[in-house]
């Protein structure tokens, strides 16, 4: 009895909601594109950022580089930071921007549904993980080089002082550093936590055979 | 084989349409997400190779289409669920037939994006085994599915409440 006032509450509802949602030859000119325009817009704008965050990668690295290795200039830590601090941001935003276009666009379309999902799964994974390893290891790596250019800075370890207002703040910039990507790993959960519950249980109804 | 593809969707729209009403119901995007449907579709068509009918594939692919917008939306950084009063969905509660048409799709709104595609498949007649196909799963499952499901709907229908 359920099943017959179901199907007959959908076979009334589809006819009331049979509205076309374009003319039929409206189909050739929709696949004429690649996306649609909503997607095209989502797409175009991580493009656009991909971009954006290279070029000031690039000009970041070539500026150091020329100040650096061409002029062969000795430049204390304080001077140069700050174009350091923007290069690590300019390639992490790269390499992140790079992975959601990744996810974005790569369908499984012609899988079955429980593939496609596990196959979305994977990629999401992936790409956290890669976005996690990237904060990681710039950032710890950029730790370790703030402490060798100020303790070469300052004349070696004989030098440090506890009296010294630039070593705390340094300290603080370093420890700043090597807790940002477990803060990045904890705000990430937060975000994805909707999906990943999403996910999880479209997991556990596929694969639950009771 | 544009015209083939477009003469076999002319043919299947309703499939289309059924879909995008049963995933983006007072969705304002509805008509861009029918647009990437189709799109989607296209692109894949060279991939389809008759070993089934044209319909199941059509189903399994609009399907996937349908749920990866879903997720890939909650991907992007600010986003967030619009409200019932953001869709303009109305509270009413009176039981004209024009109301059964919203009750039933706001009582499918509640089931998630894999329980919804097993839902459209069983209220469309389909078989346990092209449902299986489909989703991926076996027929047993498929059974206790839909069973689990439709005692939801009812529940969802008659009271109103989850």
């Amino acid at each position: 009895m359920e099943n017959i006032d179901l199907k007959m509450m959908w076979q009334k509802a589809n006819i009331q909601s049979h509205v076309n949602f374009s003319k039929e030859a409206d189909i050739e000119e929709i696949i004429k594109v690649n996306h649609s325009k909503n997607t095209a817009k989502v797409l175009f704008d991580i493009k656009l950022k991909i971009i954006l965050y290279s070029v000031l990668s690039a000009i970041d690295i070539g500026l150091l580089c020329y100040a650096l290795v061409y002029l062969g200039l000795h430049l204390s830590l304080g001077s140069i930071l700050p174009l350091v601090v923007v290069g690590i941001f300019s390639f992490i935003q790269t390499i992140i921007e790079i992975n959601r276009l990744i996810v974005l666009t790569r369908n499984t379309d012609n899988l079955s549904v429980k593939e496609s999902l596990l196959r979305f799964r994977r990629k999401l994974n992936q790409m956290k993980t890669a976005d996690f390893l990237s904060y990681l290891i710039l950032l710890y790596l950029s730790a370790i080089w703030i402490i060798r250019e100020y303790i070469r800075d300052i004349g070696g370890f004989q030098n440090l002082s506890a009296t010294n207002a630039m070593q705390f703040f340094i300290l603080f910039l370093i420890l700043m550093l090597l807790l940002i990507p477990w803060l990045l790993k904890y705000q990430n959960n937060l975000r994805y936590k909707r999906i990943d519950a999403a996910l999880r249980d479209s997991v556990n109804l596929l694969n639950d055979e009771a | 084989m544009k015209e083939e593809f477009v003469g076999l969707i002319n043919k299947h729209d309703g499939i289309l349409q059924k879909i995008c009403n049963i995933y983006f119901y007072h969705n304002p995007y509805k008509e861009d997400y029918y647009q990437e449907i189709l799109i989607r579709l296209w692109k894949a068509y060279p991939k389809f190779r008759n070993e089934s009918a044209f319909s199941t594939w059509l189903y399994r692919v609009s399907l996937n289409s349908a749920i990866d917008i879903i997720r890939k939306e909650s991907l992007q950084p600010h986003h967030s669920e619009l409200s019932r009063v953001e869709y303009n969905i109305p509270e009413s509660e009176s039981n004209t037939e024009s109301d059964l048409k919203d009750k039933l799709f706001q009582a499918i709104n509640h089931l998630s994006d894999i329980e919804k595609a097993i839902i459209l498949l069983h209220l469309e007649e389909h078989s346990y085994a092209e449902i299986g196909e489909i989703i991926g799963i076996s027929e047993g499952n498929v059974g206790v599915r839909i069973s689990r499901i439709k005692h939801q709907l009812i529940k969802i229908l008659e009271n109103g409440k989850h």
